[in-house]
């Protein structure tokens, strides 16, 4: 049982349990002594015969007779207590495996309590909410734009491309003055030619060392 | 002609044909002591090439190892008796051990034995135990060895030593002297497989019975060298000397 | 005369020396005595486990076919242990503890040690764990009248409650006094 319990405690059921089996041992005791005196009986009645004593021999298996009646007579109390005394060691058993059941039951009803309906309803909404709530940063995230989101990145295109047209604009106006101010020519043909925004910076470089 | 000289240049030449004689002669017994050791060189070789490839025969053949013994002790050496009187050829053959190990266990059977015979043993009986022990074939082990084995026990001062009791070799290994009266009683005891009653001693010594009686008790409480045996048939009282039965180990 | 072992009808092996003569005879010389009586001890005990036989008494050297014929006589030599001399060999077994008079305080008949109440103790627990009868309470009978044959069959009550009072001190039973006798409950050893 208890692994932790020192010795257990002697309970009257021990004492009677022991008491029954005492009188169990005593019986079969007694049986094995009849056993005895039924063999020893035989034997006479079988010695008488071979000298031809036959009444002495029919007065041993009458006693034998009898013996062998209370052999039988015991045999039936035996059974009893037998019975009563495994019966009651099964009972034991019963007990203990109910007294198992209940402690099974006791931690059941414990879980049982932490988890109340109420608490589990609130826990299950809790977790469709979230997973809602998931699932909508995620088509967030999947590029599901909205109208006007839409409008504003159409917006910022036409944006970029009037940008980039005006940058145009201002490279062709360069190179003329540069021939203006009488710079080499084959220079400026090459910075036509290099992206919008360096290209006027470059320009004005080269300006400002013809100058000096 | 004076061809025989005289005077000192004749001195002169007789002394140099004498040193050349000498030298002669010394460089003749060079070459002999020479050929000498290249002889025993050789004869050691072959005696070791011959003792390690014949040395199992030489372990466990009796009549070999016999032979292998009369032939080395008339060149002067002795192989067998152990790594310090056999000195190098001990150590060259790896024989030495073989005698030293009989040794060992002809103490252990006397040890182990003494108990019962009082520290005397029959020298059959010895050979059949320590053959026993050793495991091999009793013959494997012959008297001769046993002799020489007890032989190199005795600078341990044990006092193992071979004593003839009435024509049997007995191996002792406890300091008891042995009187003649014992001496007697002991190759009775061997006659009879043990057992010795003192009528035996009056009617085939001639005996008086006190003596009798007195070596027997002699023996029997102040020696231990016999049991008491109160249950006898015949006399009643007889003795019965251990070392004298055979004992199955 | 070769002095050999023996196989005698119950299977046992005698050794070489139950063949000699003098091993019957009480020795005068005390360092003779005890190494037979040393032998003696070892022939007991040994011829005792072979036999399981828990009691030697000095009167099983007059009782001819008792448990112990085989070995206090030798009827090839025609000799026997007289009681004297038995009664000497179970006053040393006592002494070196592989045996105790029982009943106590007088010297006519010992209980043989040839397990040791503690080695005893060991087998009666191994016994009641192996047949599943741990937390249940046993009466004597039971342990040594069972219905299949243990190696406790047949042990000394008197040695049982040695070894019982062994497993009590260690912790590994529990013995249960009634009106009417005795009971014992065994278990596994609390840590």
């Amino acid at each position: 049982m208890g692994g932790n319990q020192s010795t257990p405690k002697i309970t009257p059921q021990d004492r009677a349990i022991l008491d029954l089996k005492l009188q169990r041992d005593k019986l079969r005791q007694y049986q094995k002594k009849i056993q005895v005196v039924l063999d020893r009986e035989h034997a006479i009645a079988k010695a008488h015969i071979s000298t031809g004593q036959k009444d002495r021999a029919i007065i041993a298996l009458r006693r034998r007779k009898y013996q062998q009646g209370l052999l039988l007579k015991t045999d039936g109390q035996l059974e009893n207590l037998e019975q009563l005394v495994s019966t009651i060691e099964f009972s034991l058993v019963e007990v203990s495996v109910l007294h198992g059941l209940k402690q099974g039951n006791e931690v059941l009803k414990e879980i049982h309590r932490e988890m109340n309906v109420e608490s589990v309803e609130k826990l299950l909404e809790e977790t469709t909410e979230a997973r809602e709530y998931q699932r909508e940063i995620g088509e967030m995230l999947s590029n599901n734009l909205t109208l006007d989101e839409e409008d504003a990145v159409q917006r910022e295109l036409l944006q970029l491309q009037a940008d980039i047209v005006c940058t145009h604009i201002s490279k062709a106006r360069q190179p003329l003055t540069c021939t203006l101010l009488g710079g080499a020519v084959s220079s400026s043909a090459r910075v036509t030619r290099c992206p919008v925004g360096g290209a006027s910076h470059i320009a004005f470089t080269r300006f400002a060392v013809h100058s000096q | 002609m004076h061809r025989r000289g005289v005077g000192l240049a004749a001195f002169d030449r007789q002394e140099q044909s004498q040193r050349s004689f000498a030298e002669l002669s010394s460089a003749l017994s060079q070459s002999q002591v020479d050929h000498l050791h290249l002889q025993l060189n050789q004869f050691r070789t072959s005696l070791a090439h011959f003792a390690t490839t014949h040395r199992n025969s030489i372990k466990n053949d009796p009549s070999f190892r016999y032979a292998f013994q009369q032939m080395c002790s008339s060149i002067g050496v002795d192989p067998l008796a152990g790594p310090r009187k056999g000195g190098w050829w001990a150590e060259l053959l790896g024989l030495g051990d073989w005698q030293y190990e009989l040794g060992v266990q002809i103490i252990d059977v006397c040890v182990s034995t003494r108990e019962r015979n009082g520290g005397l043993i029959e020298m059959s009986e010895l050979i059949r135990l320590v053959s026993k022990l050793r495991g091999v074939s009793e013959g494997a082990i012959t008297e001769d060895d046993i002799v020489r084995s007890v032989k190199t026990l005795q600078p341990l001062g044990a006092g193992y030593q071979i004593v003839e009791i009435g024509g049997t070799k007995m191996v002792r290994s406890v300091m008891k002297q042995l009187d003649e009266d014992q001496t007697v009683i002991l190759s009775i005891a061997q006659e009879e497989g043990g057992r010795v009653i003192e009528d035996m001693l009056i009617h085939r010594k001639g005996w008086t019975r006190d003596r009798a009686r007195a070596a027997l008790e002699n023996m029997l409480l102040r020696d231990g060298l016999c049991w008491l045996d109160e249950q006898d048939e015949r006399s009643g009282r007889a003795y019965w000397i251990p070392s004298a039965m055979q004992w199955d180990l | 005369m070769a002095l050999s072992t023996q196989t005698i009808t119950t299977g046992f092996l005698l050794p070489s020396i139950h063949s000699a003569p003098p091993f019957f005879t009480q020795q005068p010389n005390p360092s003779t005595q005890s190494i037979a009586t040393e032998q003696w001890v070892r022939l007991i005990l040994t011829y005792a486990r072979h036999r399981k036989l828990f009691v030697l008494r000095v009167e099983d050297t007059e009782t001819g076919g008792s448990d112990w014929g085989e070995i206090l006589r030798n009827e090839r030599i025609n000799r026997k242990v007289l009681p004297s001399h038995l009664s000497s060999i179970l006053e040393a077994m006592v002494a070196k503890n592989v045996a105790a008079y029982d009943p106590p305080k007088q010297t006519r008949s010992v209980l043989l040690y040839w397990r040791l109440p503690e080695e005893w103790a060991d087998v009666l627990h191994e016994w009641a764990t192996s047949t599943g009868q741990l937390n249940t309470i046993l009466t004597f009978y039971d342990i040594t009248d069972p219905p299949i044959e243990s190696p406790l069959s047949n042990i000394p009550v008197p040695l049982l409650r040695k070894a019982i009072a062994i497993l009590v001190k260690s912790g590994r039973a529990q013995s249960i006094g009634v009106a009417d006798g005795e009971g014992v409950r065994f278990f596994t050893p609390s840590r």
